[in-house]
């Protein structure tokens, strides 16, 4: 809000923090962010299906109990109806919306069409990774990747089992890379610090 | 620690607990079991014939005996040593469940020594190790003589030799901060009465319940004094009564935060801080200052009228909401103390702030809607459904009145200030806030912002650190990405920084 503020916080120009993982041409100045593999489309068509099961039968146990099948009590299904309009209107929205990029220094994760949600996760706070398929991902050749800190965990879902096991590699080789060079400043700077 | 050295305890052999620990084990699990079955042997005392006491006795008796002789074995099952060369704890317990627990040194954060009823008792402390990768209660060994259990807390942490060496130099003898009593029974009366009127309420509503109950099964004509009870809450106004109510948790509580509270001690050390305090239980919690994530000082309106500030400061944890003692919370200083606690955990001063961010108008509503609009249309409907004096209806007013005060003095206060290091949130309303977080010890950073806020161009900012979060909400949008970009910088490139 303040016309100062954006000065005194803009990142120094020396600093570097290219994009690792990229299928597209690399964009300089933004990043170019990843599609979920088109795959995932079907867990998540998957996934509306049971939820719309399990309101629908909601629905219908309230309209037969409650409302004993009257006509007036059909609007019971109402909050359904717009939640699946809404869900068959959003789907390709919100799939589009998933998307991720591992650049040089972290790992990126946007989601959410209502609420918009994108989380940064740098590689030197990284504690572990790891790789989640569940049956119906194996079925379709699909894979998780989850990063996790001491502050918490980013996951990315739907990713090709391949792209999953190569980011998961350049993220461990990155991380590693981060360890050594820390312990070797860290044995570097003992002798300073004793003479202090 | 020096008396540690002389004593010279090899924690490479495995090591026993205070012979006492027998009696320390028996008391605990005799605390347990009373509390399990003391329903059930005194409603055998009421419902039996005198004749058949004589049984229940030897059943207590030899259940006793039986007690006494698990607690031996729980002692003789319970070792503990240090294997130096993969620098690992190991805790062995339990009689037929053998459990053995093997903890990096590393790993450590935290070793409490603790001092309840039956460890004041026996004169011993209880050593209770902390981690941050498990939030386990288990590893305790209840009962060390005060040396040993020093000597194992320095052993554990601050081990490294040439490390003691490096910092022992270092450590200027600080002056402890001693909290006044005076300062400590002020706070206590002043502090989070609303959470413990509503304890109180709770527990009041629960314990009526439970009394009706009670009385329903066992005796007969309950009617009479109950509905005495309810006369009463119907004539004298429940407005009356809630005053009685919310009265004595104030002082309930003030006894309770006193006990708690008693004796507060804190020791500063060169990468440690020493807090104790409990009258009846004692306290020790050894702080590791590189470990602590959030630092707030919090204060409300009388509070900071009579210099009364609190200390709410949490250490890396895997699960912060879980984890009670990642959470120290220290009452009753003043705003010098807690400037110097500052000084201490960080090794520097408060810093001063250069950039300011606001949040924009929309900040003020859930606190507007919460805290004034839904109480107030609670105690109007109160007031209309009890059939009440509408005089009363004064009262909800001016209580929405008074939101033209705070309301906007929240949206004035309310503010995200960035140094090189730190960030601080601040948040005035009848509370006041400032917490702050070093930049280094953030771990992820996310934007959040809901699709209505797009074209005021607002959003969130959540930093997350191992020990809770900092979230500034409704902020300018492009602000707070280019705030994202620039606490990233900091932290990724702090290695190369260092070179």
């Amino acid at each position: 809000m303040e016309s100062t503020s954006d000065t005194a916080i803009k990142p120094l120009p020396d600093f570097s923090n290219r994009q690792l993982w990229q299928q597209d041409i690399p964009a300089a100045e933004q990043v170019m962010m990843e599609q979920l593999d088109a795959r995932y489309k079907k867990i998540l068509w998957m996934n509306i299906t049971l939820q719309a099961l399990i309101f629908l039968i909601t629905s219908s146990v309230v309209f037969v109990v409650f409302f004993e099948k009257r006509i007036g009590g059909l609007i019971v299904f109402l909050p359904f109806t717009i939640w699946l309009g809404i869900r068959l209107i959003t789907f390709n929205k919100v799939f589009t919306r998933k998307k991720y990029a591992l650049r040089e220094h972290d790992l990126i994760y946007q989601s959410g069409l209502i609420f918009k949600h994108r989380q940064i996760v740098p590689h030197n706070r990284i504690q572990h990774i790891s790789i989640q398929e569940s049956w119906l991902a194996r079925h379709y050749g699909l894979a998780s990747i989850t990063a996790f800190t001491t502050g918490g965990a980013i996951t990315i879902p739907g990713l090709d089992k391949n792209s999953a096991l190569n980011i998961e590699a350049l993220m461990l080789s990155k991380i590693n890379q981060l360890n050594r060079t820390e312990t070797a400043q860290n044995s570097e700077e003992n002798p300073e610090e004793s003479q202090d | 620690m020096q008396e540690s050295a002389q004593q010279h305890i090899d924690f490479s052999q495995e090591q026993r607990q205070s012979v006492s620990g027998v009696w320390i084990e028996f008391g605990s699990m005799l605390k347990k079991y009373i509390r399990a079955f003391f329903v059930l042997i005194i409603y055998l005392f009421l419902k039996l014939e005198w004749i058949y006491y004589i049984y229940i006795l030897g059943g207590v008796f030899l259940a006793l005996i039986l007690l006494a002789a698990v607690a031996y074995l729980q002692y003789q099952y319970t070792v503990f040593y240090i294997d130096q060369s993969k620098r690992e704890f190991i805790l062995k317990k339990g009689i037929f469940n053998r459990e053995k627990f093997v903890l990096s040194i590393d790993k450590i954060l935290q070793v409490n020594l603790n001092q309840s009823f039956w460890q004041q008792v026996f004169k011993v402390y209880a050593v209770e190790i902390e981690t941050a990768g498990t939030s386990d209660q288990e590893l305790k060994i209840p009962a060390l003589d005060l040396k040993i259990a020093q000597a194992l807390k320095s052993e554990l942490i601050g081990i490294n030799p040439q490390e003691r060496l490096d910092t022992e130099p270092k450590v200027d003898l600080r002056a402890p901060i001693r909290i006044a009593y005076t300062k400590l029974v002020l706070h206590a009366f002043t502090a989070d009465y609303l959470r413990s009127f509503l304890l109180m309420l709770g527990l009041i509503i629960s314990v009526y319940s439970r009394i009706h109950e009670y009385a329903e099964t066992f005796l007969q004509p309950v009617e009479d004094w109950e509905s005495e009870a309810y006369h009463f809450f119907k004539t004298q106004s429940i407005a009356l009564a809630l005053l009685g109510i919310f009265l004595f948790s104030i002082f309930v509580n003030a006894v309770r935060n006193i006990i708690r509270y008693f004796d507060l001690k804190i020791r500063p050390e060169a990468t440690t801080t020493w807090i104790s305090y409990g009258l009846f239980s004692k306290k020790n919690i050894l702080i590791q200052n590189d470990r602590i994530q959030t630092f707030s000082i919090e204060t409300q309106l009388i509070q900071k009228k009579l210099g009364l500030f609190l200390l709410r400061i949490s250490q890396s944890s895997a699960d912060i909401t879980a984890d009670k003692k990642a959470k120290v919370k220290i009452i009753g200083l003043s705003e010098n103390q807690a400037e110097q606690m500052f000084e201490q955990t960080y090794h520097e001063k408060i810093p001063t702030f250069s950039t300011h961010l606001k949040a924009n108008f929309r900040i003020a509503i859930l606190p507007f809607v919460l805290f004034f609009l839904l109480p107030t249309i609670a105690a109007a409907i109160t007031i209309f459904i009890t059939k009440s004096p509408l005089v009363l209806l004064i009262f909800p007013s001016l209580y929405l009145a008074a939101s033209f005060y705070f309301i906007p003095k929240f949206k004035k206060s309310y503010q995200l200030s960035i140094s090189n290091k730190f960030l601080k949130l601040r948040s005035e309303m009848w509370t006041s806030k400032a917490l702050y977080v070093r930049v280094q010890d953030i771990q992820a950073v996310s934007i959040q912002q809901e699709s209505w806020l797009k074209r005021a161009q607002l959003a969130h900012i959540n930093l997350q650190t191992a020990g809770g979060n900092l979230r500034f909400s409704y902020g300018d949008e492009r602000t707070l990405r280019n705030l994202a970009d620039w606490i990233l910088y900091q932290i990724e490139s702090k290695t190369n920084h260092r070179k």
